[in-house]
């Protein structure tokens, strides 16, 4: 009977519902039979459910409580946890709802959750600091189209072919106005950075996100700019630039 | 430096609180993963806060007893959280969470078997060498027992200790809630336990759901956890001691008056050994 196979019975015994196994290790207790497991299959889900609560608040709105409940567990099942950090569980979540079929009612849920875990990736991001810009200042012109730069640590773009930004926005906790969001708005291109302590939330012209989408991939300027005339070729390049790292989602430059 | 007077566990519904109010308590304890942030708001948090309370580390996710191998990333994480934030103790458990790389994310009992012995030893000097200082090991409250042990837990835990040179954080409710679950006596328990190892008390609420104790930290510490934690004072003489509430978390003045109350009972046992 070795520590290994304990463990492993005691997992499978866990996640199977089967106690039969572990059975054969558990002391006769003072305690109803199957009680003790029960009370650890219990701790176990309720704890991973609690920690995809605290990172998708959004969906659970969306679904309500009992819903997100059903849907957790199937999730825990099928994406078990890697990590001793519960801060790490739930990066699949929005992949699980693509294909869960009880929610294939509401198509719009995988890609709130994506921004939900984008949010909740940023706001632990490594802090970044401006731009230098003095020496932005010293790159001499004709070298400018070969400059690549790097994106706030705590800052994610995406995009999705619903207005999850409405549905996001109007589903915080501090948000008192009109809850309806508009299904038929279409989609979006969205800049989530955190600021401080928030997270903010920034829709994206097609030109806007030409250029952040390109920056990011770490193509160069000139790259970046004919993306955007593709896009819209009255786009004012120069204030593209101005704008990103003025707000401090560009904040760093190579040559 | 973890003064031995009563501290309280840090949760984030209090955080605002104590930022601002900057109450009198002694020390704060918080969860160390809950810190791992590379940046952001927590991380600026727990600079501030250090700045006012000595700071207790307190990991639940390090899976010691585990046979997996120990998860270098997270010991990483750990080590740069501890040289940012300086803390006067770090501490983990005497349990388990994973295997095969499957995580449970609870805190699971071992069996109290020689062959668990030496795993988690070897696994706490592994841990204690890579983070360049002595980590406390805190007992559990438990639902199972394994019938191949061949150690009483107290015997165990004292084992590690010895061996490993970890201290130990005697958490006082959750030997309650295991003798009342498994029917042993938690004076013995508490008498068993090596003096000069104990580094820290835990005190916390449980759960009455007749057929057994639910460790739920969930509710006031009960009289017979404060009777018992009197009688550790007396053995053992006045430790570091936090209050945890960790569901249905209440007031920050209630958060203080628990600690208020450990504050005097522990006065009250120095009065008596002065």
């Amino acid at each position: 009977m070795s520590l290994r196979d304990l463990q492993t019975a005691f997992m499978s015994s866990v996640f199977t519902r089967d106690d039969s196994v572990i059975a054969a290790y558990l002391e006769a207790a003072t305690m109803p039979g199957s009680l003790p497991m029960a009370i650890y299959r219990n701790n176990i889900y309720v704890a991973l459910t609690k920690a995809l609560e605290a990172i998708y608040p959004v969906i659970q709105r969306l679904v309500g409580d009992e819903f997100f409940k059903f849907a957790a567990r199937h999730y825990i099942d099928a994406h078990p946890s890697r990590s001793g950090d519960l801060n790490r569980f739930g990066a699949d979540f929005a992949e699980f709802l693509g294909t869960f079929e009880h929610a294939a009612s509401l198509p719009y849920l995988p890609d709130v959750a994506r921004l939900e875990w984008c949010c909740h990736q940023a706001h632990s991001a490594a802090d970044d600091t401006p731009l230098d810009l003095p020496n932005l200042a010293a790159v001499p012109p004709e070298d400018y189209g070969r400059l690549r730069f790097r994106l706030n640590n705590a800052s994610r773009l995406l995009r999705s072919s619903w207005p999850i930004d409405a549905i996001w926005r109007v589903n915080q906790t501090d948000y008192t106005g009109d809850q309806s969001a508009d299904l038929a708005a279409g989609g979006v291109s969205l800049l989530l950075q955190r600021h401080e302590n928030r997270m903010v939330l920034m829709t994206l012209s097609e030109a806007e996100w030409q250029f952040l989408a390109a920056l990011n991939g770490r193509q160069p300027l000139e790259v970046a700019y004919a993306n955007v005339m593709r896009a819209d070729p009255a786009a004012d390049l120069g204030a593209l630039l101005h704008t990103y790292v003025g707000q401090t989602t560009l904040v760093e430059f190579f040559l | 430096m973890i003064p031995a007077q009563a501290g309280i566990g840090l949760r984030s519904q209090h955080h605002r609180e104590v930022l601002h109010d900057k109450p009198a308590v002694a020390w704060l304890e918080i969860h160390s993963e809950n810190f791992f942030d590379a940046g952001g708001p927590n991380r600026r948090y727990l600079d501030a806060i250090s700045e006012h309370y000595p700071i207790s580390l307190h990991g639940v996710g390090l899976s010691l007893g585990s046979t997996d191998p120990l998860d270098m990333e997270h010991l990483a994480r750990l080590k740069a959280l501890i040289a940012r934030c300086e803390p006067g103790l770090v501490s983990e458990h005497l349990s388990w969470s994973s295997v095969a790389g499957r995580y449970m994310n609870d805190l699971l009992p071992l069996p109290y078997t020689e062959e668990a012995l030496r795993h988690i030893c070897l696994r706490i000097e592994q841990t204690q060498d890579y983070l360049g200082r002595q980590i406390l090991i805190e007992n559990l409250s438990s639902y199972v027992r394994f019938s191949h042990s061949t150690l009483a837990e107290w015997e165990f835990l004292a084992a590690v200790a010895r061996l490993s040179g970890c201290g130990i954080l005697l958490d006082i409710n959750n030997i309650y809630v295991s003798a009342v679950n498994h029917d042993f006596d938690p004076y013995l328990y508490i008498q068993a336990m090596p003096s000069t190892a104990i580094r820290e008390i835990h005190l916390a609420g449980h759960h009455d759901a007749g057929d057994c104790l639910i460790d739920n930290h969930g509710t006031p510490v009960s009289d017979k956890v404060w009777e018992l934690y009197r009688h550790a004072l007396r053995c053992h003489g006045v430790k570091p001691t936090l209050i945890e509430w960790d569901t249905d978390i209440p007031t920050l003045p209630v958060l203080m008056q628990e600690a208020a109350k450990a504050q005097a009972i522990m006065e009250a046992a120095h009065h008596v050994a002065a």
